[in-house]
């Protein structure tokens, strides 16, 4: 019976980690269901404000490329899935992503594969069995969206239960195409990093593809081109269209079965892509741990320059056509005016949508804490604290390139977004918009400071901590928008102190005071850290 | 002149374990130190005390004076260590991984380093994601003996190398001691210990129950006696200091502690016609200390 066991031991271990993912993911995304009813119910109440949502919205490119295509959104039934699938395409997506790699490449990275396929298990065993674990954490993630989807419909009355099961199925369909993708990615790729490089990469590209879609009219083809696009194409709740939603279960199917393929056919904890084993040795940066860091942080940082650069650049550039909705709707303008934004057209259009870069901004600061924390526990950092390298100035580099790099990519995203924007004639000076890049770091440096005391006191929890700050900002707006929270739980968001610049002057004052708590914690790290033993490997 | 290193009621617990209790150790320049004992023994622990790497429960640990708890970046600039296990970064080549060493450590003979690759057979140009485990242990052992340190700190070193680098690496402490550098050798390789060392230190439990060279503590240890006799005497099971006894047909073999003399006069005797007596090796002397202990806690069950 033992060897019954130990044949399934893959299919068994991965299950069990990605329904538990799935499960905490799916409420999330119930949530953000639910939030979506309710939001609706409280801030469009009547026929005109629900009229002047739809002029506001519907076919309007700023909005499609930013939030997707909307439909009916005179309705409940067409606002749900539109304000829920914004969100939670990108979302799931990168769950999916992440999700993928740890379970699969990260374990062999780490040389746990190695024992289970010692065993009974062989290499397209251990593939198909992942690949099942995986499909069970998305069919888990469906049941409390599909749950809560069905129940919110029947109490609003506002669509049928099949219907409920198929948005549901549409919400989880960007996790199980990006899940795919990034198991195929584990096969082709020598490490776990490289695979998430690639997976970020495929994303990346299928978000461009779905923004220049919904903008540039005679390129709406580009849609059928992009995962996303087809998701968007199911028209959930709205239209209920099966053809796109078999596309995106036949891609999942196609790209985890050439996953498959390829893990059985290449060598253990190597990568099917020919990886160059020697390299001409680098000059710059092995003279020192911080210049260690600007080596090690490079190819995800120059990631993120060139992906901000992209996205802030097509923003900038609809972001004329966006702000004229914007100025000629009511409902949209009280909307973003709960955001603070005091300034109409291109401004405001981009105002918002470098909150979201500021949001994405926080979350690499966390994704840092994480490396930081890999550097220890893996065994690295022996090498370079058992030399004359005291803890806190190796802390303080680490945490001196992560600042640098995060304040980089917001001024390039703040000068992308001229880029795009000066194409339009709108005026806005790239003073402005540099300024607005800058304002947009503050809530990131919070977090790394944050991360760096808890760090420094219980290292496992550092990144949980930052993504746990991240996630009750997002829940305090979720929740605010729906209910009259006090404002001193409001005033725990780190979205609220953001101002959204340049559709406002930059909140200086607030930033100031999240860089000083950043500051203090990273202090208090600094103090903390050498009191600690060193995990080690 | 301060000792390389000296702990002195050194202590470290984790949570209800007793990792290391009051260890007292000094080591003189330039000696070679076998520092021995079983997994969990607190062999990894007393290292990364003395790197200032865990804090100390309690006790002092001084690396030529300075105290490694509160300066260790001020003790590391004449410590090199060689840890058992080498989890480097993987897309550094190893001469990018030796030069950032040797940067941080600031003291690098850069002949001698050649003179390392070589003797190890080592090729830097490849990627650390590369190598076997074996090379990169080369690796880390290049990097360590490279800078000439005062004191090495070597975690079991040689695991994971084949006997060909094994020997390689003998010869390496050979050179640092004919250099006056101090070596601080963990290892579970007694033949190596055996070798290398001046003196050998045994922990057992956290505690260290023995310190000495080798002579000295085979001088007090037991004798391995097996003798050819005529006729097998009776008396010789109840001689004292003979112990673990085995006689068959006209051979014995037996362990003597103490004086030697009564056990010589009753095998003489007895016509004795072959007699071999050895010295205990360093393993025997280890695997009777933990003979013990696996009595005692039988006893204890």
């Amino acid at each position: 019976m033992a060897s019954d066991a130990s044949s399934t031991v893959v299919l068994r271990q991965t299950f069990r980690r990605a329904t538990r993912t799935g499960l905490g993911w799916g409420v999330v995304f119930a949530l953000i269901v639910v939030d979506s009813a309710v939001g609706y119910q409280m801030s469009y109440p009547t026929a005109q404000s629900r009229a002047y949502l739809v002029a506001s919205l519907e076919h309007n490119v700023g909005i499609a490329a930013l939030l997707g295509q909307g439909r009916d959104l005179g309705s409940i039934a067409g606002w749900i899935p539109f304000h829920s699938m914004a969100s939670l395409l990108p979302l799931g997506a990168i769950v999916g992503l992440l999700t993928a790699s740890r379970l699969t490449r990260a374990e062999e990275d780490a040389g746990r594969w190695e024992y289970f396929l010692s065993g009974r298990t062989t290499r397209l065993g251990a593939a198909v069995q992942a690949a099942l674990g995986l499909a069970g954490g998305i069919a888990v993630m469906w049941i409390p969206v599909a749950v809560t989807a069905a129940i919110v419909g029947s109490y609003y009355d506002a669509y049928s239960t099949t219907a409920a099961l198929f948005y549901a199925a549409a919400l989880v369909g960007a996790p199980a195409v990006f899940g795919a993708v990034s198991f195929l990615a584990a096969q082709v790729a020598s490490s776990r990093h490289q695979a998430n490089m690639i997976g970020a990469a495929m994303l990346g590209i299928a978000y461009l593809l779905r923004m220049v879609s919904s903008t540039a009219p005679g390129l709406s083809w580009l849609r059928w081109v992009s995962p996303l696009g087809w998701i968007d194409a199911m028209h959930p709740v709205t239209g209920t269209s099966w053809p796109p939603g078999l596309l995106v279960a036949a891609a999942a199917l196609a790209i985890t079965s050439a996953g498959i393929v390829i893990a059985s056919k290449r060598d253990l904890g190597a990568g099917a892509l020919p990886d160059r084993e020697t390299a001409h040795s680098r000059r710059f940066g092995f003279g020192g741990h911080a210049g260690l860091d600007v080596v090690l942080s490079r190819s995800t940082a120059i990631a993120w320059i060139v992906a901000l650069a992209v996205v802030s650049g097509v923003f900038g550039w609809i972001s004329k056509a966006g702000g004229e909705a914007i100025t000629g709707s009511t409902s949209a303008q009280d909307m973003i005016r709960r955001m603070g934004v005091i300034r109409a057209g291109a401004a405001a259009y981009l105002g918002v949508t470098l909150l979201m870069v500021g949001a994405t901004l926080a979350l690499g600061a966390a994704a840092q804490l994480g490396a930081v924390r890999a550097e220890e526990a893996e065994g690295r950092l022996d090498h370079l604290l058992a030399r004359p390298v005291s803890p806190r100035r190796w802390l303080a580099a680490k945490v001196g390139v992560g600042t640098a790099m995060l304040v980089v990519e917001a001024v390039v995203a703040g000068a992308a977004g001229w880029v795009g924007v000066s194409t339009q004639g709108t005026g806005l000076q790239l003073g402005e918009l540099l300024q607005a890049g800058v304002s947009i770091v503050p809530p990131a440096l919070l977090v790394l400071g944050v991360g760096v005391m808890i760090y420094a006191v219980l290292p496992r929890y550092a990144a949980a901590a930052g993504y746990a700050i991240i996630a009750w900002s997002f829940l305090i707006e979720l929740v605010g928008a729906v209910t009259d929270l006090n404002h001193w739980i409001k005033d725990t968001s780190l979205l609220v102190h953001i101002a959204p610049a340049p559709a406002a002057s930059p909140d200086w004052l607030s930033a100031s005071v999240m860089v000083g708590i950043g500051l203090v914690a990273f202090a208090a790290g600094l103090l903390l850290f050498p009191k600690r033993d060193l995990a080690g490997s | 002149m301060a000792a390389p290193v000296k702990t002195e009621k050194l202590t470290k617990v984790f949570g209800k374990t007793e990792a290391l209790v009051d260890l007292d150790l000094e080591m003189n320049q330039g000696e070679v130190l076998g520092y021995l004992g079983p997994n969990g023994a607190g062999k990894t622990t007393t290292i990364r005390l003395l790197l200032g790497i865990l804090r100390a429960t309690s006790g002092l640990a001084r690396i030529f004076g300075v105290d490694a708890q509160a300066e260790p970046a001020k003790a590391h600039e004449r410590i090199a260590y060689v840890p058992g296990e080498a989890s480097l970064w993987p897309g550094l080549t190893g001469e990018e991984t030796l030069r950032l060493l040797g940067n941080i450590q600031g003291n690098v003979d850069v002949a001698y380093r050649e003179v390392l690759i070589e003797r190890f057979n080592f090729d830097p140009s490849r990627k650390v994601r590369t190598y076997s485990r074996g090379n990169r242990q080369k690796l880390i052992l290049i990097a360590g003996m490279m800078s000439r340190a005062d004191l090495l700190l070597l975690d079991e070193p040689t695991a994971g190398l084949d006997p060909l680098m094994a020997q390689a690496f003998r010869v390496c402490v050979d050179e640092a001691r004919g250099r006056g550098q101090t070596v601080f050798f963990s290892s579970h390789a007694l033949s190596e210990v055996e070798a290398l060392c001046d003196r050998v230190a045994i922990l057992r439990g956290g505690r260290l129950i023995e310190l000495g060279n080798l002579h000295e503590m085979r001088h007090l240890s037991a004798l391995t006696i097996d003798a050819d006799l005529d006729r097998i005497p009776d008396q010789l099971a109840t001689l004292v200091g003979v112990r673990g006894l085995v006689a068959s047909d006209h051979h014995v073999h037996f362990h003597a502690e103490g004086p030697v003399e009564p056990v010589l006069r009753l095998l003489a005797q007895a016509g004795t016609e072959h007699l071999l007596v050895r010295e205990p090796t360093l393993e025997e002397l280890f695997l009777a200390h933990y003979g013990q202990a696996v009595e005692e806690g039988q006893n204890g069950q």
